[in-house]
C-alpha cells in the first residue's frame, strides 16, 4: 500500500472547496468566481502533484460488520480521468466567471452566481471520488452523485420550463440506469464476497450487463444517448465541463475500471454499440444547425469511439482518447459559448466570416477542431493512429468502418469552424472579452503541445492500461496508420465539400429516426406516466374515503385468498373465564367506538369516536398488567386527539365539500368486507399457541422495567433513528403544507 | 376560554414538564421513555395553546423555537448513531460502558443514552407542538 496523502489531500481540497466557494461566495459574483479559480487550480495542483509522487492509497474501514471499507487509490487510471476533470474544470471554470455573471444579470440572477460555481467545484468533487474509488459501493455513490450534481447544472435556469425538463430527462436517464448499477453491486458482492474491486476476479455475464446499461447511459451512447442533445440547454460552461470531459467520461470511466473483470462477450458487444453510437452521433453532428447540438452530436460519435476502443481490449488507448477529446471539445463548447455571447446567435444559419472580427478565437479554435479531427501537430493526431491501430488486427471491415468514422469526425469538425469563421460574414460580432477567449487559446496550446510530446498523456495512459507507455510518433513512411489517416483527410474534405447536397437527406432520416427513436419512446413513456399519475390522482387522492376502500379492497382479497387455502389451520374461541370479563366488556366499548367512527357523519364526533377505541385500547393494558405499554397507549392516544381536532376543525363542513357521489355504498361495502376478513384473521391467529417470537424475549429481558423505553432505546435503538428521522421529516411537512395552505387562502 | 380554565393550565405546564423530564431521566431504568416524555411536554404545551390561543401561548412561550427543538433533537438521534460508529464501528454505543463503573449524579445513573432519549423528546414535543402552533395560526384566530 502507497502513502495515503497523494490521494488523501486531492480528496479533501476537492471536497472543501464547494464549500468554501458557497461560503465566501455570497459577497458576491467575483468573490465566487475568484474562490473557485483558486480552489480548482489547488485541487489540480495538488492532484498533480500527487500523480508526480506516484500515487497512493488510502483505506478506511467504513462498515466493518460488513466488511465495507472506503478504499481510495491514485493509480494510473485514477491520474487520468482525476487529472482531466480537475484540467478542464479549471479551465471552464475560469471561463465561466465573465460568462456566468453576462448569462445572470439580464435574468436577475446574479446572486445565484456562488451557486452555480458551487455545483462546478461539487461536480469535479464526484469526479474525483469517482476516478479514485477502489470499491463498488463508492463507485456507485460517486457516479449516482454526479448524476445528481449534473441534474442541478442543467436546470440551472430553473425558471425556464425546457431547462428543467432538460435536466429531468438526463437525471431520469443517467441516475434511473443507475439503480441498475446499484443493483450490480450488490449482486456482485453476493457473488464475490467482497466490494474490493481488485479482489474481483469475474463478474458474472447478468451483472456485467446491469453494470454496462448505466455506463452507456452516462455516456450518452445509443440507445441512451437522447438525453445529451436536450442537456445543451444548460449554461456553456456546464456543455463544456459535463458533456465533454467529466459527466460522459464518468461512462466509460466505469467500464474501463471493470474492464479486468468484464466478460469477453460484454466486451464484444461494446464493438457494435460503439460503432452505432459513431454513426448516430455523426448524423446528427453533420445536420445540426444549433452550434451546440452539432457538439452534442460529435460527443456522442467521439464515445462511440471509446467505446470501441475498450471493446478491442485497448484500455491505453482509450484512456488516451477520453484525455485528448477532452481538451479539444471542451475547447469547441467554450468557442460557441464565446461566439454566442459575441454575436447573440446561436446557430450556424446565423453567423460565418467570423475569422476577420475574432482572429484570435478563430484560430484557437481552429486547433481545438483540428484535435477533434485528428490533424497532425495536434494531440489528436495520436488518438486516430491509436483507434486505427488497434482496428487494424481485427481485419479490413474494422478498418472500412474506422476509416468512416473518422471521415465523419473531421467532415463535422471542419463543418462547425468553417461554418463560424469562413463564408460570407452575416452580422459583424462585438468584440469578444479576454476573459472568454484565453482559456480556449490555453487549451488549444495544450493539444499543440501534445502534438508534438504528447503532454505526458502517453505515460499516464499507458499506466491506466497495462503499464507500459504509449509509443506515438509520427513516422514518415507509408505505414497502414499513416495510409489511412491520409484517407480520412481525403474522404472528409470529400464528404465536407459534397455535404450541403447530401445534407437534406441525411436529415430526412434523422427526422425519421427520432420520429421513432428511443427519445421519443422516453418521451411516451413520460407522457404515459404523467397520464396514469393523474388518473390516480382523480381516482384516490381528490377523497380520503375511497382511497381507504382502494388500499382495503386488494388486502381483503389477500386475506381471503389465505382464508380459503388455510382453512383447517382451526378456529378456537377457547374458555371465558371470569377474570376475562371486564376485558371483554373493554372490547365491546371499542367495538362500539369502531362502529361510531365509520357511522358518524361529522368530522369532531368521528374524532372522538376514534378516540373511544384508542383508551379503551390503552386501558386493557393496563388491566392486562403491561401498566408501561398502556402508558404510552394513552399519551399517544391524547396527542393525536389533540392533532387530529387542531386538523379537522378548520376543515369545512361536509356538505361544503365535494359530494361523493356514488362511493358511500362502495366505502360500506369495502368496510365490512375489510372488518370481516381483519376479524377473521385475527381470530385465526389467537387460536394458535402463542408462538416463540422476540417480543417474548423483549419481556423478558425488560423484567419489568418498562419494555417501551427498552425497545426504542436498547433494542430496536437504530430502528428509532431512522423512525426519529422519519416523524421529524413528516411533521416538517404537514407543518409545510399548514403553511402553504395558508398562504394560498390568504391571496384574494 | 375560561379564567378557570387558564389559570389551571399555568399550574399544571411546569409540573407536566418536571414529570416529562422524570420520563426522560428514568428511561432506561423505569417506566417512561423519550418517546413519551415528548408526548407529555407535547400536551403540556397543546393545553397551553388551547387555553390562551396561539397569539398569547406565543407570548407565554417561545413556541417559535419549536422546530429548532425539534432539529437540535433530530442531531442528537442521528449523533448518538453515528459519533460511536465512526469511533468504535458500533452505532448507538453509550458511554460509560457497561463494563465500566456507573457514574451517579445522586440517584440517576450518568450516561450518554441519555442524550438519545433527550433527542426523542425534542424531535416528538418540538415537532408535534409546531404543527400545533400552525394548525391554530391557521384557524384564522391568529391569521
Amino acid at each position: 500500500m502507497g502513502s495515503p496523502l497523494p490521494v488523501l489531500a486531492p480528496l479533501a481540497v476537492a471536497l472543501v472547496s464547494p464549500l468554501l466557494t458557497w461560503t465566501v461566495g455570497r459577497a458576491g459574483p467575483r468573490a465566487a468566481h475568484l474562490t473557485a479559480v483558486s480552489c480548482a487550480a489547488i485541487t489540480f495542483a495538488v492532484l498533480l502533484w500527487g500523480c508526480l509522487v506516484g500515487g497512493g492509497e488510502w483505506a478506511w474501514s467504513w462498515v466493518p460488520a460488513w466488511g465495507i471499507e472506503a478504499r481510495f487509490a491514485l493509480d494510473g487510471l485514477a491520474a487520468l480521468y482525476g487529472l482531466v476533470a480537475a484540467g478542464i474544470g479549471l479551465v471552464v471554470i475560469a471561463y465561466s466567471g465573465r460568462y456566468i455573471e453576462d448569462h445572470l444579470r439580464p435574468r436577475g440572477r446574479l446572486g445565484e452566481a456562488h451557486r452555480f460555481h458551487t455545483l462546478l467545484l461539487l461536480f469535479l468533487a464526484a469526479m474525483l471520488g469517482l476516478a479514485t474509488a477502489q470499491d463498488l459501493l463508492l463507485l456507485f455513490l460517486f457516479f449516482d452523485l454526479t448524476a445528481l450534481v449534473s441534474y442541478l447544472l442543467i436546470a440551472f435556469d430553473h425558471e425556464d420550463e425546457e431547462a428543467r425538463r432538460s435536466g429531468l430527462t438526463a437525471l431520469l436517464v443517467t441516475a434511473g440506469s443507475g439503480v441498475l448499477l446499484l443493483a450490480a453491486v450488490a449482486w456482485a458482492w453476493l457473488d464475490a464476497g467482497t466490494l474490493r474491486i481488485a479482489r474481483i476476479t469475474a463478474l458474472p455475464p447478468a451483472v456485467a450487463v446491469l453494470a454496462l446499461i448505466p455506463a452507456l447511459a452516462k455516456s450518452a451512447q445509443v440507445p441512451l444517448h437522447f438525453w445529451l442533445p436536450r442537456a445543451m440547454v444548460a449554461p456553456t460552461p456546464v456543455s463544456a465541463y459535463l458533456h465533454s470531459a467529466a459527466m460522459v467520461a464518468a461512462g466509460v470511466f466505469l467500464l474501463s475500471r471493470l474492464h479486468p473483470i468484464l466478460p469477453g462477450p460484454v466486451l464484444d458487444a461494446l464493438i457494435p454499440l460503439g460503432f452505432l453510437s459513431i454513426l448516430v452521433g455523426g448524423l446528427i453532428a453533420l445536420t445540426a444547425d444549433v452550434f451546440k447540438r452539432l457538439l452534442a452530436g460529435s460527443t456522442i460519435a467521439q464515445y462511440g469511439y471509446v467505446l470501441v476502443l475498450l471493446g478491442l481490449g485497448d484500455v491505453a488507448a482509450a484512456s488516451f482518447f477520453v484525455g485528448a477529446h477532452a481538451l479539444a471539445k471542451s475547447a469547441l463548447f467554450l468557442t460557441a459559448g464565446t461566439v454566442t455571447e459575441a454575436t447573440g446567435e446561436r446557430a450556424l444559419s446565423g453567423v460565418g466570416g467570423l475569422a476577420r472580427d475574432l482572429p484570435t478565437l478563430a484560430a484557437a479554435s481552429l486547433v481545438a477542431a483540428a484535435g477533434l479531427a485528428g490533424l497532425p501537430l495536434t494531440l489528436g493526431f495520436f488518438k486516430d493512429e491509436l483507434f486505427f491501430g488497434a482496428l487494424a488486427d481485427r481485419g479490413t471491415w474494422a478498418v472500412v468502418l474506422g476509416v468512416a468514422s473518422s471521415v465523419t469526425t473531421f467532415a463535422y469538425a471542419a463543418r462547425f469552424w468553417a461554418g463560424i469563421f469562413l463564408g460570407p460574414r452575416r452580422r459583424r460580432a462585438a468584440c469578444a472579452p479576454t476573459s472568454l477567449v484565453f482559456p480556449i487559446v490555453l487549451l488549444a496550446l495544450l493539444l499543440l503541445a501534445g502534438g508534438w510530446n504528447g503532454l505526458g498523456l502517453r505515460a499516464l495512459a499507458g499506466r491506466a492500461g497495462e503499464g507500459e507507455a504509449l509509443e506515438l510518433a509520427y513516422h514518415l513512411d507509408l505505414r497502414l496508420e499513416n495510409l489511412l489517416a491520409l484517407a480520412t483527410f481525403a474522404g472528409g474534405l470529400l464528404l465536407f465539400a459534397g455535404l450541403r447536397r447530401i445534407r437534406p437527406a441525411i436529415e430526412g432520416l434523422v427526422t425519421a429516426t427520432g420520429r421513432i427513436g428511443p427519445g421519443r419512446l422516453f418521451d411516451l413513456l413520460v407522457t404515459l406516466v404523467e397520464r396514469a399519475a393523474r388518473l390516480l390522482h382523480r381516482l384516490d387522492v381528490r377523497l380520503l374515503r375511497p382511497r381507504l376502500a382502494h388500499t382495503l379492497i386488494p388486502t381483503a382479497a389477500l386475506v381471503a385468498l389465505a382464508f380459503f387455502t388455510q382453512w383447517q389451520a382451526g378456529f378456537d374461541t377457547g374458555q371465558v373465564l371470569r377474570a376475562d370479563i371486564p376485558v371483554l366488556v373493554g372490547l365491546v366499548v371499542a367495538a362500539g367506538g369502531a362502529i361510531a367512527t365509520i357511522s358518524t357523519s361529522s368530522d369532531t364526533a368521528m374524532v372522538m369516536a376514534l378516540t373511544v377505541v384508542g383508551f379503551t385500547l390503552a386501558a386493557l393494558f393496563a388491566l392486562l398488567r403491561a401498566p408501561d405499554v398502556a402508558l404510552v397507549a394513552a399519551l399517544v392516544e391524547t396527542t393525536f386527539t389533540i392533532l387530529l381536532l387542531a386538523f379537522v376543525v378548520p376543515l369545512p363542513s361536509k356538505s361544503e365539500r365535494v359530494a361523493g357521489g356514488r362511493t358511500p355504498r362502495l366505502v360500506a361495502i369495502a368496510s365490512v368486507l375489510a372488518a370481516g376478513f381483519a376479524f377473521v384473521v385475527t381470530w385465526e391467529m389467537l387460536s394458535r399457541p402463542i408462538p416463540e417470537t422476540v417480543a417474548a424475549r423483549y419481556v423478558e429481558l425488560a423484567r419489568g422495567e418498562g419494555v417501551v423505553g427498552k425497545i426504542l432505546a436498547d433494542y430496536r435503538g437504530l430502528d428509532t433513528v431512522g423512525e426519529t428521522t422519519v416523524l421529524a421529516l413528516s411533521l416538517a411537512s404537514v407543518a409545510m403544507l399548514m403553511t402553504a395552505g395558508r398562504a394560498r387562502r390568504r391571496r384574494p | 376560554m375560561s379564567l378557570l380554565a387558564q389559570s389551571v393550565v399555568r399550574l399544571l405546564f411546569l409540573p407536566s414538564l418536571v414529570v416529562a423530564t422524570a420520563f426522560c431521566v428514568r428511561g432506561s431504568t423505569g417506566m417512561g421513555d423519550g418517546f413519551s416524555a415528548g408526548l407529555v411536554a407535547a400536551i403540556a404545551t397543546s393545553l397551553v395553546l388551547l387555553a390562551f390561543g396561539p397569539r398569547q401561548a406565543r407570548r407565554i412561550l417561545p413556541l417559535r423555537h419549536a422546530p429548532a427543538t425539534a432539529g437540535i433533537g433530530l442531531l442528537l438521534v442521528v449523533g448518538s448513531a453515528v459519533v460511536p460508529a465512526l469511533v468504535h464501528g458500533i452505532p448507538l454505543e453509550h458511554f460509560p460502558r457497561v463494563e465500566f463503573q456507573v457514574v451517579r449524579l445522586g440517584a440517576l445513573a450518568v450516561n450518554s443514552s441519555l442524550l438519545f432519549d433527550a433527542g426523542i423528546a425534542a424531535v416528538v414535543a418540538g415537532g408535534v407542538v409546531h404543527v400545533l402552533d400552525r394548525a391554530a395560526s391557521t384557524d384564522g384566530q391568529d391569521a
